[in-house]
């Protein structure tokens, strides 16, 4: 190992990689950088890691809102996309068009074409179902008021239950919590607070946070304000908790 | 009966993303008010000026919408992978020779940073953001110069050392630190870094 690193190849990568990762380097050098991590592949691991150190940097700019006009530009734009997925519709029109596009001499092509497209309509109706199941399991949910001091005060919380294992913390009223802290989820297992997540209501004081980890035997959930970025374990009383 | 746009707002970005895989532009709509406000101040901070942002914004939550079925939870969240999509067609945006005279000034300009503003102060309790501030705070300013002028401004290593005049060989030894002290600021304190 202590010989590899001594590699001259092994060195230059170790001299670029801190730019590489920071996008920093000149074409040539970027893929320098590639080819060598190609041919080894176990240092893909240590690239990507560093890599996610130097994607932070994307979350320390100030913060401005985007203006209304760019979402209705891109709805706009999203909604004539040219490669929207056909509906799971009517087939006979488009059977009708292969027809006209390929007309009697083209039965063959078109039988091909047809055996297509049903493929594709059944790929669809396939992801159809998929989003059904997804929809059928947020209709299947339970929800768990959630009391406290903070309820007290106005904050209407809940914990909904998706399926067996997870589920989202959703909050209405919620005010932002003071400077320098957070709102911090924690799942409560035998007497035991493990981190579920922290979040932070949007401008309308709406709030809706998947809890990290899983619910299944879990005894209860509850909010506490913690500094910013997070606590291991709670630092403050709950302002709300759900039994579950 | 629970209504739509309720669950919508019940999905993770993993459930959003798959939908909008699927065409789906509610589920596409939904992805880009939890994410457009981070990827339009990474846009302004890398093109400086609001109608380039906002193109730059658009353009990639554009990608989103025909990529995303290309998306791959294993590669890190969709946060991220939005970032990266403004990022990486930013710098390509930095590197034509007219924005880059433009933004280099622009970087000049904002390089003491941390201004105070309104909106910055309404939105300064984001937890990771602060997270990230408080460590970018930490490093010596010649190490944060250094990756801003790299990570923002889309100038190469050998770039920033003309641009800085010291030598190749610093401004390397400078990226490598400020990594490293980032990395050791989450191990530090027992946290994960954010995917």
């Amino acid at each position: 190992m202590s010989g590899e690193r001594h590699e001259p190849w092994r060195e230059r990568f170790d001299d670029l990689k801190d730019a590489y990762v920071l996008d920093a380097l000149t074409e040539d050098e970027r893929q320098e950088v590639e080819d060598y991590l190609t041919t080894h592949p176990e240092l893909q691991a240590e690239v990507n890691e560093l890599k996610s150190v130097a994607n932070l940097l994307a979350l320390s700019p100030q913060e401005y809102e985007p203006s209304p006009e760019l979402r209705r530009e891109l709805m706009n734009r999203i909604s004539s996309s040219p490669n929207a997925t056909p509906a799971a519709a009517d087939p006979f029109p488009q059977q009708a068009r292969l027809w006209r596009i390929f007309g009697p001499g083209g039965i063959v092509a078109a039988a091909v074409l047809a055996l297509v497209t049903i493929g594709m309509f059944a790929w669809n109706a396939s992801l159809q179902e998929e989003n059904q199941n997804l929809q059928g399991e947020l209709l299947r949910q339970q929800t768990y008021a959630m009391e406290g001091p903070g309820a007290a005060q106005g904050v209407q919380a809940e914990v909904v239950r998706l399926g067996d294992e997870r589920a989202v913390l959703e909050a209405q009223d919620c005010p932002s919590p003071p400077e320098s802290e957070t709102y911090q989820a924690w799942i409560l297992r035998e007497d035991v607070a493990e981190p579920a997540g922290l979040f932070e209501p949007n401008d309308a004081g709406v709030a809706a946070a998947p809890l990290e980890g899983s619910i299944e035997g879990a005894d209860a959930v509850a909010v506490t304000l913690e500094p910013s970025g997070g606590s291991s374990i709670p630092t403050s009383d709950p302002m709300l908790t759900a039994d579950l | 009966m629970v209504d739509r746009r309720r669950q919508y707002l019940l999905l993770t970005d993993e459930d959003l993303i798959a939908l909008v895989g699927d065409e789906d532009a509610e589920a596409f709509a939904g992805l880009y008010d939890r994410h457009s406000r981070v990827a339009y101040s990474l846009a302004y901070r890398m093109m400086g000026e609001r109608q380039a942002a906002e193109d730059l914004v658009q353009e990639a939550f554009l990608k989103v919408w025909r990529a995303a079925s290309s998306y791959r939870m294993e590669r890190g969240s969709v946060r991220t992978w939005v970032l990266s999509i403004v990022h990486n067609r930013g710098i390509d945006q930095l590197r034509s020779s007219a924005s880059r005279r433009r933004s280099q000034e622009k970087v000049e300009a904002v390089a003491p940073a941390s201004q105070p503003s309104e909106t910055f102060a309404e939105t300064s309790r984001n937890s990771q953001s602060d997270q990230v501030r408080e460590v970018l705070r930490g490093l010596p300013p010649e190490q944060l110069k250094v990756l801003e002028l790299a990570y923002f401004s889309g100038h190469t290593h050998t770039e920033i050392a003309e641009l800085l005049d010291v030598p190749l060989g610093t401004i390397k030894g400078r990226m490598r630190l400020g990594l490293k002290k980032m990395r050791e600021y989450f191990d530090s304190r027992g946290m994960t870094m954010p995917g």
